[in-house]
């Protein structure tokens, strides 16, 4: 049972590299008149600077299956340090990577160690904890929700604020919805916006639900 | 994965067990309780993840291991059967994905370190550093690739842990550092039921 769950912890990652089907397209957008103007609402729910987050990670597969691991996130600047241990606290996955470079692997535990996986959690803290890269576009969907919009090459990534103070984020990759991060619950740290619950949700046939629960926020001194 | 719950189940035991039978030979302790720290530190971490935590063992099968924080759960072994529960949504749900069959695995080596029989641990090589200092390695190369050695400081009392140290590579080791170590002390049979 336990290497099952544990092997469906590496499928929610490794799945995220997969070709899915029945997303949802991207939808239109009305610019506002500064459409390149980010509110700050939007910009503070991304930190910047130096952090670390610890979250309980609950994960659920469509198909079945469930399990339970502490996540560390540590940002500085744009670089990434994230591990995943057992509730018990030992090291299961530990890598770095800084934008740009290749990932460095320094921990592994099989079958942490599989092809693909290390780029799947790499790329789904980036969503959740980094500043979306691209040209950015401002405005309202045809419903009247207001929202930014960054685009690089085919990548689209959607922020939509939330009266409060939290946001959603959608993810489209070819055109169709490859992400949903909802973010709960939501305080203000250093100016900051830090949500207590995230959940992301992987569409498609082969999707999954990965529920994050902080469990601290540290905004760290600045390197010397 | 099983073998690497299995392992900290090991860790977990094996300064209890260790407490309950001095080197010396098995000795008149029959349970121990404490508060502990624990250190998980990683170099690409700037800090180690602390959780903090208590135990009850009661010799010669009977665990209760509780973390406290960060994220709360509760691990039971009593009468050869195994519980986890962890802290979702503000309330303690049980881990469906701890088995029984863990039991089979561990209580045969409880017993040996129970009679004071660490040469015949089948998993770890055991050594002594010094007066006051363990070192189990993996005897297999499986096992190797998770842990790379165990380090075990007795304290000044006689038979219990001061710590243990969890070298799981040159980039990460795990230290728990025992305080508040009662023993000998009684302990209601439901603290390893709920």
């Amino acid at each position: 049972m336990i290497s099952r769950i544990f092997s469906s912890l590496i499928l929610v990652f490794l799945l995220s590299s997969c070709s899915v089907t029945a997303r949802v397209p991207v939808p239109g957008i009305v610019p506002a008149y500064n459409g390149d103007k980010v509110p700050a609402s939007i910009l503070d729910s991304f930190p910047s600077g130096r952090w670390r987050f610890v979250h309980s990670m609950s994960f659920h597969l469509a198909a079945g299956g469930e399990g339970t691991a502490l996540g560390v996130v540590a940002l500085d600047g744009d670089e990434i340090r994230c591990a995943l241990t057992t509730v018990e606290g030992l090291v299961l996955f530990a890598a770095r990577e800084k934008e740009g470079e290749p990932i460095q692997v320094s921990r592994a535990v099989s079958p942490f160690d599989k092809k693909g996986f290390a780029k799947g959690l790499v790329r789904d803290v980036r969503t959740i904890f980094v500043k979306p890269k691209g040209t950015v576009e401002c405005g309202r969907l045809s419903d009247g929700t207001p929202l930014c919009r960054w685009s690089l090459a085919d990548q689209i990534t959607d922020v939509l604020p939330k009266k409060d103070g939290c946001h959603t984020l959608n993810t489209y990759s070819d055109g169709l919805r490859s992400r949903t991060v909802d973010t709960r619950s939501c305080t203000v740290l250093d100016s900051t916006v830090i949500p207590e619950d995230i959940d992301l949700v992987a569409s498609g046939a082969a999707g999954y639900s990965l529920n994050m629960h902080l469990v601290s926020a540290e905004k760290l001194p600045a390197a010397k | 994965m099983r073998s690497l719950l299995f392992l900290f189940l090991f860790l977990l035991i094996l300064p209890l067990s260790l407490s309950a039978a001095p080197l010396e030979g098995r000795g008149n302790l029959h349970s121990v309780q404490a508060d502990f720290t624990q250190e998980t530190h990683l170099k690409i971490l700037t800090r180690p993840l602390v959780s903090h935590g208590t135990f009850a063992f009661q010799a010669p099968e009977s665990l209760r291991w509780e973390y406290l924080e960060p994220l709360h759960s509760i691990m039971l072994m009593h009468n050869g059967s195994m519980e986890k529960f962890i802290e979702k949504d503000g309330h303690l749900q049980q881990d469906k994905g701890m088995g029984n069959g863990s039991m089979q695995f561990i209580l045969p080596e409880i017993s040996n370190w129970l009679d004071g029989r660490f040469a015949e641990n089948r998993v770890f090589k055991v050594a002594h550093k010094d007066k006051r200092t363990i070192v189990l390695t993996p005897k297999e190369q499986g096992l190797a690739s998770v842990i790379s050695s165990v380090e075990l400081h007795l304290g000044q009392q006689m038979g219990v842990m001061d710590s243990v140290t969890i070298f799981e590579g040159p980039d990460a080791y795990t230290r728990l550092t025992f305080t508040n170590i009662v023993v000998n002390r009684k302990i209601p049979e439901n603290t390893f039921l709920q």
